[in-house]
């Protein structure tokens, strides 16, 4: 499959490496496996920042999202030999990641995005700020804020992580198809959410 | 190949962003091409993409946080003899195939006897999903009213336990036999009028 994320209008998704990354993540996470914890050290520092992002965008809460975090480093210290190389190295953490986030809702519970549906309450005038309302991030994040958090993570993976389809099967679990079925019922349910707020 | 217009729609997301694989994206330019709505919805989605990777930016200060895992790591004695000989089995850069054989052996003795020894709530991380009880508790939002809390509740199946009328504070709530709790929860939370729900005993 091949694969030219450079030619995303909005640039690298975020904080994921590049090929030369994946490389070295991949070495590290071989010297991992091995017990060495300066290898470990530097996939800490490669990973636990985007891993962070990604649980705080579909819980909504930091303090829970680095728990996930750091939940997520010390899986991938235990099971650096579990690695098989059918994936990419980030794609392989992001599943672990997404796996600790819904065990974390079950722990902690859902909770609706106050902050980011405040942030919409609070725009001096929701219906003329903006000409088109579909490029304001603020509006964005209150869409996605009312879906349900597996599909909250689908938005992220798909729009700010830049994953395939076939990646994000490997990260869910969900057939490819299912992945985009299930993404355009949540586009829908955001376009209506857009469409509402904006009016 | 020739792309049905709803297979087209569903991979605007990855075309947009561009990370549709280069050998689907003929196709689906040949359909934009003749497809207005497509059009406009490739307009919609290229927006989508900067919006949602502005959403929350990163603040995390990685290094409080590695003074945490440190801490707890230390206790930990890494992937030890097994795990180092199952990761050799899988490069076979080490072992010769007879020795490797043997561990491979003994490692699935020992796994043997750890599943059969693991306490009932063992998960895996690849594993199903933790069994769960069957009660929920619910919040609604403030000023939700009482009768539309309790339809919606009905509506999904729910009995209300402890109803004080109000429907007001915590509610808690038993699911119907054989349905997933987590994914009622889930239910839930798509709608409105629902500011909180936890599944008890998970």
């Amino acid at each position: 499959m091949n694969v030219d994320r450079s030619s995303a209008d909005a640039g690298q998704p975020s904080g994921l490496p590049d090929e030369a990354g994946e490389r070295s993540a991949l070495a590290h996470l071989h010297a991992t496996a091995e017990g060495d914890p300066r290898a470990f050290r530097r996939l800490h520092a490669r990973f636990h920042g985007p891993v962070t992002a990604f649980a705080a965008r579909i819980l909504g809460r930091q303090d829970r999202a680095e728990e996930v975090a750091n939940d997520t480093m010390l899986a991938i210290w235990r099971g650096a030999a579990r690695f098989e190389g059918r994936s990419r190295v980030s794609t392989w953490v992001f599943g672990i990641a997404f796996r600790q986030a819904l065990k974390a809702r079950r722990r902690f519970g859902f909770e609706r995005l106050h902050m980011a549906l405040d942030l919409v309450a609070n725009r001096p005038d929701p219906g003329l700020a903006d000409a088109d309302p579909f490029v304001d991030a603020d509006l964005v994040a209150a869409a996605t804020a009312a879906l349900p958090v597996r599909d909250r993570a689908l938005v992220h993976m798909t729009y700010g992580y830049g994953f395939t389809a076939a990646e994000i099967a490997e990260v869910t679990g969900w057939p490819v198809g299912t992945v985009k079925t299930r993404l355009g019922a949540a586009r829908r349910r955001m376009r209506e959410r857009l469409t509402e707020i904006a009016r | 190949m020739t792309l049905s217009h709803d297979d087209a729609w569903l991979d605007l997301p990855w075309y947009a962003a561009g990370t549709l694989p280069a050998e689907e994206r003929p196709a689906i330019e040949r359909h934009l091409a003749t497809c207005e709505r497509c059009r406009r919805e490739l307009d919609h989605q290229r927006r989508l993409v900067p919006a949602v990777r502005a959403i929350e930016p990163d603040t995390v200060a990685v290094h409080a946080s590695w003074a945490q895992i440190e801490a707890r790591i230390g206790t930990w004695s890494g992937p030890g003899p097994i795990g180092r000989a199952v990761q050799r089995i899988r490069t076979s850069e080490v072992l010769p195939l007879r020795l490797a054989g043997g561990v491979a052996a003994t490692v699935a003795a020992v796994s043997f006897g750890a599943w059969t020894l693991r306490p009932a709530s063992y998960v895996t991380l690849t594993g199903p999903s933790v069994a769960v009880a069957e009660d929920l508790r619910i919040r609604a939002v403030p000023g939700a009213e009482a009768e539309a809390v309790r339809a919606l509740l009905a509506a999904h199946g729910l009995v209300v336990l402890d109803d004080a009328g109000s429907m007001e504070g915590l509610i808690r709530a038993s699911a119907p036999e054989g349905a997933d709790p987590a994914e009622l929860a889930e239910r839930l939370m798509g709608d409105t009028m629902i500011a909180y729900v936890a599944v008890d005993g998970s």
